[in-house]
């Protein structure tokens, strides 16, 4: 899978975790992937759930490396994770 | 009497700790779930005993209100934290021997809303005492009415919250999802909750003189933004234990409290209750990481409950050290006295299974790291 490709699923993955939660005000269409997750979903509940919906997607399981610094993530780090996990298997 | 007599009393006992729920949280809940029949009249019985206390609230409200309101939180208290089942009551329990601390007594979380009124009649030990079973049916704990108790058996009788789930099994994700994650339309479930835990606490410290509080309840490890909030300088301590035997131990504790406490008919079936435990854990144990940043790292110890069983007073002595509390030696010597009355509990034994072991290494995956337990790998 390309790189935009991950990002587009990425980005689909999250509005429908958000719908979901009855956040589908948060519009994730425009969101620059060099931005944190944190800075845009502003509460560690909405970056555990997003985190989760992702890792059931892919398959995959975030280290705690990681994820300690989620509120930092940005999404392309997100997909740089993916795409290296991916590729492992 | 048998192990299972034992349960099945202790069991009985637990679910009367509802009549002590609040006339409009009833209302609102009732509003929401359905009741099934075989457990109608025990909702009657619920039903009835509220209306009957409603008056004992009021005098409550109008006595202590004003006073509980004015109360001003000396010292900030300090929160055990972990997922169900990781040692949290062992810890509370170690710490509660030293006088320094208050909490809240299991009559207290009981009675809460007119706690203080029956103190004066000197009824509220009584009617704990009447109610509340000998055993903790999970882990067949010894209880009693002065008995450290977490504060959402006390929230639970008050608002909404995650522990609803057993009382409504067939919704219990919607609760569970409620109240871990509050969603949008529940911003206002989180200001009720934490303007209820506010008045928790300072009902808590004027009944106790203004002693600091030491609380704990595993779900407020989802709330380390709110408490922050309410309580800048507070003090944590995350204890964290064998996911292997977390988890075991977390589907036996879900599978205990369902049955006490549920008003409908619902399968309790092994995998219903082990996708139930690894959804509010996996999310829990994420939460925690994530939210653990804010805390100031002075006011914050994590330990593992295996070095707190082998070794509880070096232990504890490091919390004391790096939370830079005062009086440890006092609080060495109750924990000495202490630990040489009981000796007897023997913890419950689980049988982990391939499957079990297979969804452990995978969804516990941040704790096996952050904390450095051996992962057993599938045969």
């Amino acid at each position: 899978m390309t790189t935009d490709a991950t990002k587009k699923q990425i980005l689909e993955i999250i509005q429908e975790v958000l719908t979901e939660l009855d956040r589908g005000d948060i519009d994730v269409s425009n969101w620059e992937t060099s931005n944190s997750l944190y800075d845009y979903l502003a509460s560690s509940m909405l970056v555990v759930e997003v985190i989760v919906g992702i890792e059931d997607e892919f398959n995959i399981q975030f280290p705690s490396d990681d994820l300690s610094k989620t509120n930092q993530i940005t999404i392309d780090q997100i997909i740089a994770f993916i795409e290296q996990q991916t590729q492992a298997t | 009497m048998s192990l299972h007599t034992q349960e099945h009393m202790s069991r009985n006992s637990l679910r009367k700790t509802q009549f002590f729920a609040r006339k409009a949280l009833l209302n609102e809940l009732f509003a929401k779930c359905k009741v099934d029949t075989p457990f109608r009249n025990h909702v009657k019985h619920i039903q009835w005993t509220s209306r009957l206390l409603e008056p004992i609230r009021a005098i409550e409200a109008r006595l202590f209100q004003n006073k509980v309101q004015n109360t001003s939180i000396q010292k900030e208290p300090l929160f055990i934290l972990g997922l169900p089942r990781s040692g949290t009551t062992f810890l509370h329990k170690l710490l509660c021997q030293d006088p320094q601390w208050a909490y809240l007594q299991y009559s207290d979380a009981l009675l809460f809303d007119m706690v203080l009124t029956l103190d004066r009649l000197k009824l509220s030990k009584f009617i704990a005492k009447q109610i509340l079973p000998e055993y903790r049916p999970m882990d067949r704990m010894r209880i009693d009415e002065n008995s450290p108790e977490e504060e959402g058996v006390a929230l639970a009788n008050m608002i909404p919250t995650i522990r609803h789930s057993w009382w409504f099994p067939k919704d219990c994700m919607e609760y569970i999802g409620s109240y871990l994650q509050f969603k949008r339309q529940d911003t206002q479930a989180q200001s009720l909750w934490m303007k209820e835990y506010e008045h928790l606490v300072k009902k808590l410290s004027y009944k106790y003189q203004g002693r600091r509080l030491a609380l704990k309840d595993p779900s407020n490890t989802a709330m380390i933004p709110q408490l922050l909030e309410l309580y800048p300088n507070a003090k944590f301590i995350y204890i964290v234990r064998n996911p292997y035997n977390t988890f075991l131990s977390q589907c036996h504790l879900f599978q205990a409290f369902q049955h006490s406490f549920q008003l409908q008919t619902a399968e309790s079936d092994s995998p219903k209750i082990k996708n139930t435990v690894i959804h509010y854990s996996r999310r829990l144990q994420k939460k925690y990481i994530l939210d653990k940043k804010l805390i100031q790292p002075n006011n914050l110890v994590e330990l593992k409950y295996e070095n707190l069983v082998e070794k509880p007073i070096p232990q504890i002595q490091m919390i004391y050290e790096t939370l830079q509390l005062d009086g440890f030696s006092e609080c060495k010597n109750h924990l000495e006295n202490s630990m040489k009355q009981d000796t007897s509990y023997k913890r419950n034994q689980f049988v982990l299974t391939e499957e079990d072991r297979t969804l452990i290494n995978q969804f516990w995956k941040i704790t096996f790291q952050e904390f450095s337990y051996q992962r057993i790998e599938p045969l």
